[in-house]
């Protein structure tokens, strides 16, 4: 936008003009890059089913603690009688944690961070009249009391790159995101914020469908904090089905066809089990990033006298595999149950 | 010719794979060609067998959810699940069903794999663009 305005005003022939091109292009190029992944988000999700949100939020509270340390404490403000809403898992974990990640920025010195539930009739007031649906929704409060922000950038705050954090900070995408995942599940987004005073998103979520409640209601992915899974397999078809078989289980699939792709996708999320063939590089690399980092090798290991060790508590699952064995493997090697 | 000569005609010639199971025991009682080409396997390797296990259906924890639904009554809408072939490959399924008669489900099955392949490919090239 910025590149066009200066354009149309200075005219092709201005010296600066091309640099100008490269930025439009670089900039229409990474407005794409954002639509593709807005895109994906809704192409990706399970059907929205039913789901009991207060579980799923106990059980995403671990994950959280772990992402804020000691100094940030977890309040919760849960309604018992909370109704069912109609949502996909993986997609309200992803909120919840895209949330944290923005407090944790937030809170730099601790702070606390709320996480409210409640039955509610409609959406909060100061919603336009075009975002203002009918209701009944469950509403989910999300707040900190951190840093927070001026009024201006509220309406800004959705917009893909723009940060609130300062300039360097941040790729601006999360809030995108959340955006359109609440959009997606039909529901509606609510912020409020003070600079010094901290903030809070309040996200309405549809209820479930009646006639889908005789549907078991809580899936078993739902029950527990969703593990990040880094898989490395040159096979395209072996990786979609594994990582499809997963992704059902509600666990977070990083998808890398080699090595190299999957270092550059561990700096960005770090995983908490690596699957990939017996080549034991990629993992003690890995785990210098991650040192919990749990390994599972698929097929069989052939190392020479110089082979490096295999990390310790590393698995093998040799090929072939049924997808039964695969899943249990997973299972044991991050210490659930089956 | 009657109704039933019709259907069978229909249910042989169709391009989708189509498979008649037992509501209660998930045992395929008719299959057609298009679902045997997919799934490169005999009529016999098929018919007779539980469709929401291994050798078939290759997660059988995702059949079994899947079958117990349709067993308490309900129908599914694009279900995807793996099958193993009879070459030894996985494909993933998209599964939907019908109830043409009492205890009976007919499910119409559609290969989704280069669908989803091509799916990955758009997540992994997103998320190598946010890796940096």
């Amino acid at each position: 936008m910025l590149g066009e305005l200066l354009l149309a005003g200075a005219g092709r022939g201005w010296p600066v003009s091309r640099e100008l091109d490269e930025v439009q292009r670089a900039s229409a190029q990474a407005s794409a890059i954002v639509e593709q992944l807005l895109a994906f988000n809704g192409q990706l999700a399970c059907e929205p089913r039913p789901v009991a949100l207060n579980e799923l939020i106990e059980a995403t509270v671990p994950r959280l603690q772990r992402l804020f340390g000691r100094d940030i404490e977890i309040v919760r403000e849960l309604n018992p009688d909370l109704q069912p809403v109609m949502a996909d898992p993986a997609e309200i974990r992803q909120i919840l944690l895209q949330l944290a990640a923005n407090a944790r920025e937030a809170m730099p010195h601790g702070g606390i961070f709320r996480l409210e539930t409640r039955n509610a009739v409609a959406v909060a007031p100061g919603l336009g009249a075009t975002d203002a649906g009918g209701g009944p929704y469950v509403m989910l409060a999300v707040g900190d009391n951190g840093q927070g922000f001026d009024e201006p950038s509220w309406t800004h705050l959705y917009e893909p790159f723009f940060s609130t954090k300062g300039k360097g900070k941040g790729r601006g995408l999360g809030l995108a995101a959340v955006h359109g995942i609440v959009r997606q599940s039909g529901g509606r987004l609510w912020v409020y914020s003070e600079r010094g005073k901290g903030t809070l998103f309040r996200i309405y979520l549809p209820l479930a469908r009646a006639d889908l409640l005789a549907i078991p209601e809580t899936p078993p992915d739902n029950s527990r904090d969703a593990s990040t899974i880094l898989m490395v397999e040159a096979n395209d078809r072996l990786l979609m089905l594994m990582a499809h078989m997963l992704q059902r289980r509600g666990y977070q699939v990083l998808p890398a066809r080699n090595a190299e792709e999957a270092l550059r996708m561990a700096e960005a999320q770090l995983p908490d089990l690596l699957i990939a063939g017996p080549e034991p590089d990629l993992a003690q690399r890995l785990v210098r990033i991650q040192p919990g980092l749990r390994v599972l090798y698929l097929g069989e290991y052939a190392g020479g006298p110089d082979a490096q060790p295999f990390p310790p508590g590393a698995a093998m699952l040799p090929k072939p595999f049924d997808p039964d064995t695969l899943l249990a493997r997973v299972r044991e090697l991050l210490g659930e149950q089956g | 010719m009657h109704s039933s000569d019709v259907y069978a005609k229909v249910f042989q010639n169709a391009r989708c794979g189509l498979l008649l199971l037992d509501r209660t025991t998930g045992r395929v009682t008719e299959v057609n060609a298009a679902f045997l080409r997919m799934a490169a396997r005999g009529r016999g390797e098929v018919v007779g067998h539980n469709f929401w296990e291994p050798p078939l259906i290759a997660d059988a924890e995702a059949g079994a959810e899947v079958s117990a639904h349709l067993r308490a009554g309900h129908m599914v809408e694009g279900a995807e699940l793996p099958l193993q072939t009879g070459d030894g490959i996985w494909l993933l399924l998209e599964v939907s069903s019908s109830a043409p008669a009492d205890g009976v489900v007919q499910l119409e099955v559609q290969d989704a794999t280069g669908r989803e392949q091509a799916r990955l490919a758009a997540r992994m090239d997103a998320l190598r663009t946010m890796a940096g």
